[in-house]
């Protein structure tokens, strides 16, 4: 390329295959989505011509009540375990942030959860809840009598709970040593000067911890709301989207749509509205949560 | 357009896919638990009559998942373990091709109509898919809890239960000491079973899951005798009479906190191991005004339209039929043996007992589940729909049933009403 | 000796709780791996019998490690390979292209960086069905290179490594270039081993992404020769199935336990990389 100094080529050379792939595995099949979106296409060869059908997908999601009723069950997770997950991290970093006896110990076995792939964590919990006997349920007859139990996965208001549990469970050591990088970056004059005012734990807590730990707070909210919209393999795998639809969640209902029952057009309108509804939701959050120092 | 060219890339692909060498045959078959000792000694039972064929069988877990993903590829092996129900959505799709010609007649002659019946193709009226077995649902009792119930233990469909007498029993079992639910209709198993075992309650009531002369759904499948039929068992459940999902696979065998179970013949071996004389074999209830209604069928072997090497295929197709593999299949599995020649040789079927039930369900009372190419949307939607029953939340039947019309003829509609089907 | 200084007793006594938490489910993930019975496994559910081993026995671990049908040591030879190639390629090709995009001239560098922060947000798993169908096309299906690609584009670790390249001193590769560097030398021989930190911290992101992924391998592999652990083990909890809860403990163990043992063996970076992933996003 006669433009370009040899400098400049090294530099494309350097940019093109990161370039490339982003472009073959984001971009293109975007492309498709939106284009497949407006057609009857299924996953399988078919001895029927694919049709062009105009929004006719668009217009069945809307009035699809599971479609609804997936949207709402994955609200519902992000809603319940982004708050109860970040409040977990962040009493787990304090508390392994302070001057304890083996710390690195407790640290080393906080971290444990994360290592294990979520198919792992779900066999685990699926002893843990079974029924009518398993360790939770054991728990819970001694104060409600041997023949009770809870049907935590099987029950519909009990299962997003449960799913809820097991999820933060899996993934709390993540945002837990965010915090703790978090915690150590709080100036340790600023303790001693609230000490010296007589600040109790708490109002040390809310006036000097809470407020410095802003950016890391912002961050954390983003990754795990958008985390928690993805919700898919222990829904998969361990609830199938029941009881009674109670789990489905968009991504799984996206994967019945497309792949069990192959019909890609109609998928392809709920990815579409996925891929917006998600996009838009990052892009508020960065624009009403500006880290410090922004303008 | 391009979309028509991507689906013609995909055709282009299956036709490219690259054919196994004459004289190497790969099988992929599933991982369940009662066939897998049948298939684990196959490979070497095949080579001992077939030195000249190399064949592989391959268990594949997460069997479903993975035909779908080699069927995408184009790179299905050269044969394949399929539902038979869902053989005539193959067949239209041009995924697979027809056996009858690889298969000797004098093997075919003696094989079970209803097998024949789920493996033969509409359309063109060939056999697409066969299977060494026949399978039927029974009711399995525990016989010291029917006792202690003062229940009456029916010996044939003469005498079978009637849904009155079924539901009296349920209520009579739900009181018996270490009884913790009366019924186990196998929730757990989610998926196929969901219409294999509950179509035969509202086909027995003289409903069924599609009109199968105009092919719609609509005012068969949530005809008021579906409703009422599967609003009688929602009963059961709200009642807390059937074990739920959640409560796995053994609390009827194992745990033995259920009194009956609902569950295919697939379950006698592990059933007779864990009640031995305790286990009492009941023929399906009559649900209704057609009578004592069961299942049949199940899964058998497919020839993908990629295959070449079909003179081994043809081979092995002929071995897996003979009557001593069949007869070997029945013994290892617990399923019933497809062809009538291999009944003698047979330890578990060749004399009277309580397994000839099998036989006379399947002879007098099976239903063959609609051999169409919609039935995996009448499967999925179908079996949703009974999982959102019978689940916590217990979700409105005539709704529900509603929804799987709708369902199923819409996905027809969309498909051109699945040509030549829609035309006649 | 004071063995709780003012104020510790109460996260002490919180930290306990938690390593229960933790430690708990391990200790019964491993006490049922360890019984042969599966019948005993069922109905000592829900006892101390579940959580402290009664008897040992390694006939679990056997049985998952020989079953023809699901053969483990393939599955972890997968998964080790689709992981090792994704970080290795994707650390290399995403680190050069940061580079370009801190350090280089190209025109139309502030529209490419606008285009990777633009993808960050993008949900992969939207994405997964047109993935398919392109997979498909391409002949990729039932392959490794189908399972490293995705990972490979990677907005975030390119953003990752972009923040730290431009947070370089110009005056080191201002000298770099009196002495003759290239642009790819500048990268290679200054740049690259100045980034060890921000190396692990995207290869930790990337690994434990690898290492969960379900979704995709589910629906791009069939047999045993390029499925990864995870899938082989979500088949356990198929339908039809009666769950053989002591073989799935043991296969949780046997996949659980080189990864923990890796982690306690680099526990330092590990937890620095983890915390420097985060705080200056």
């Amino acid at each position: 390329m006669p433009s370009f100094s040899n400098g400049r080529s090294q530099e494309v050379a350097m940019l093109v295959p990161a370039m490339l792939c982003l472009v073959l595995i984001i971009v293109v099949p975007f492309a498709l989505s939106v284009g497949f979106s407006f057609t009857d296409q299924r996953l399988m060869p078919r001895p029927i011509p694919t049709r062009f059908i105009g929004v006719t997908n668009y217009e069945r999601m809307f009035a699809d009540r599971l479609f609804w009723q997936a949207i709402g069950n994955t609200v519902l997770f992000t809603v319940l375990v982004v708050p109860f997950q970040l409040a977990i991290s962040l009493t787990v970093a304090m508390a392994l942030n302070a001057a304890i006896p083996f710390r690195g110990l407790f640290r080393t076995v906080a971290i444990l959860p994360l290592l294990l792939p979520i198919t792992v964590v779900v066999a685990i919990w699926a002893v843990l809840y079974r029924i009518p006997t398993g360790p939770l349920n054991a728990v819970y007859q001694l104060f409600a009598g041997s023949e009770n139990y809870i049907d935590f996965i099987g029950g519909s208001d009990t299962a997003m709970v449960a799913l809820v549990v097991l999820s933060a469970w899996a993934t709390f050591p993540y945002q837990m040593l965010i915090y703790l990088a978090g915690l150590q970056d709080v100036p340790g004059d600023l303790y001693e000067a609230a000490e010296l005012d007589g600040a109790t734990a708490w109002q040390r807590f809310r006036f000097v911890t809470w407020p410095s730990l802003r950016n890391v707070n912002i961050f954390l909210l983003i990754i795990t709301t958008i985390q928690a919209l993805k919700l898919f393999t222990q829904v998969s795998v361990m609830t199938r989207g029941g009881p009674n639809g109670s789990t489905t969640t968009i991504i799984y209902y996206l994967f019945q749509q497309g792949f069990t029952s192959q019909k890609i057009g109609y998928a392809s309108a709920i990815s579409v509205f996925f891929f917006v509804a998600v996009t838009t939701i990052a892009v508020l959050q960065r624009v009403f949560l500006k880290n410090e120092g922004e303008a | 357009m391009t979309l028509n060219r991507l689906a013609g890339a995909s055709l282009l692909a299956l036709a490219l896919a690259v054919p196994a060498h004459a004289g190497e045959l790969t099988a992929w078959v599933t991982d369940a638990a009662a066939e897998k000792p049948y298939f684990d000694q196959l490979t070497d039972a095949f080579s001992a009559a077939h030195p000249e064929i190399a064949l592989n069988v391959v268990p594949v877990p997460g069997y479903v998942d993975a035909i779908q993903a080699a069927s995408v590829s184009g790179s299905l092996p050269d044969l394949i373990l399929l539902d038979g129900p869902n053989m005539a959505a193959s067949a239209w799709a041009g995924t697979i091709q027809p056996i009858g010609e690889l298969i000797d007649p004098a093997l075919l002659a003696d094989t079970m109509q209803g097998v024949i019946a789920q493996g033969t193709y509409g359309p063109d009226g060939k056999l697409y898919h066969i299977s060494p077995y026949d399978s039927t649902v029974l009711l399995w009792g525990n016989r010291s809890y029917l006792e202690k119930a003062g229940v009456r233990i029916p010996t044939g469909i003469d005498d079978a239960w009637t849904r009155e007498e079924f539901a009296a029993a349920v209520e009579a079992l739900s009181k018996v000491d270490g009884v913790r639910w009366p019924l186990d209709m196998k929730l757990n198993y989610g998926g196929e079973w969901m219409t294999y075992g509950f179509a035969p309650f509202i086909q027995s009531a003289g409903a069924d899951l599609i009109n199968r002369e105009t092919w719609t759904a609509e005012g068969t499948v949530n005809a008021p005798e579906a409703v009422s039929a599967i609003s009688k068992l929602q009963d059961w459940y709200k009642a807390g009479w059937i074990v739920p999902a959640s409560a796995g696979d053994n609390q009827f065998y194992g745990e033995k906190t259920a009194a009956l179970s609902w569950v295919g013949n697939w379950m006698w071996p592990p059933h007779d191991a864990g009640l031995g004389d305790d286990l009492v074999m009941m023929p399906a209830p009559s649900f209704g005004p057609n009578g004592v209604t069961t299942p049949n069928g199940g899964w058998g072997w497919s020839v993908p339209a990629t295959t070449t090497n079909l003179e081994d295929v043809s081979a092995f197709l002929n071995f897996v039929m003979s009557d001593a593999e069949v007869a070997k299949y029945a013994d290892i599995t617990g399923f019933a043996p497809s062809r009538a020649a291999a009944v003698p040789l047979t330890k578990k079927f060749s004399t009277p007992g309580a397994q000839d039930l099998f036989a006379v369900q399947g002879n007098c009372c099976a239903v063959v589940r609609p051999v169409h190419p919609a039935y995996p949307a009448i499967t999925l939607s179908w079996s949703r729909a009974m999982l959102n029953i019978f689940s916590d939340g217990a979700a409105d039947v005539q709704q529900e049933l509603d929804g799987v019309a709708q369902y199923i003829d819409l996905d027809i509609e969309d498909n051109a009403g699945y040509p030549p089907f829609g035309s006649n | 000796m004071n063995l709780f200084p003012r104020g510790t007793l109460m996260p002490f006594l919180f930290a306990c709780v938690v390593a229960f938490g933790v430690l708990l489910p391990l200790m019964m993930m491993v006490t049922i791996s360890l019984n042969p019975d599966e019948q005993d496994i069922l109905v000592s559910m829900g006892t101390l019998k579940s959580f402290i081993p009664e008897v040992i026995s390694f006939q679990n671990y056997i049985d998952v490690w020989t079953d023809p049908a699901r053969p483990f040591f393939r599955y972890m030879m997968n998964t080790a390979i689709v992981t090792l190639a994704t970080l290795a390629i994707s650390i290399t090709i995403n680190s050069m292209a940061a580079f370009v995009v801190a350090q280089g001239s190209l025109p139309g560098k502030k529209g490419v960086l606008l285009f990777i922060v633009a993808t960050i947000a993008v949900p992969a798993e939207s994405l997964v069905l047109p993935q398919l169908i392109l997979a498909g096309k391409l002949g990729l299906v039932d392959t490794y290179v189908v399972q490293i690609l995705p990972g490979i584009a990677n907005a975030l670790s390119i953003f990752l490594f972009f923040q730290f390249f431009s947070r370089i001193p110009k005056d080191l590769f201002e000298a770099a270039e009196l002495d003759g560097f290239s642009f790819f030398q500048k990268y290679r021989h200054i740049a690259l081993p100045l980034s060890r930190p921000v190396i692990s911290a995207v290869a930790i992101l990337q690994f434990l992404e690898m290492w969960n992924a379900y979704l995709w391998p589910v629906m791009v592999t069939r047999g045993p020769e390029v499925r990864p652990l995870t899938v082989a083990m979500g088949a356990f909890f198929g339908t039809n199935q009666r769950i053989p809860w002591g073989d799935v403990m043991a296969f949780a163990v046997s996949m659980a336990v080189p990864v923990i043992l890796f982690f306690l063996l680099m526990q330092r970076q590990f937890i620095a990389s983890v915390m420097s992933s985060g705080v200056k996003g």
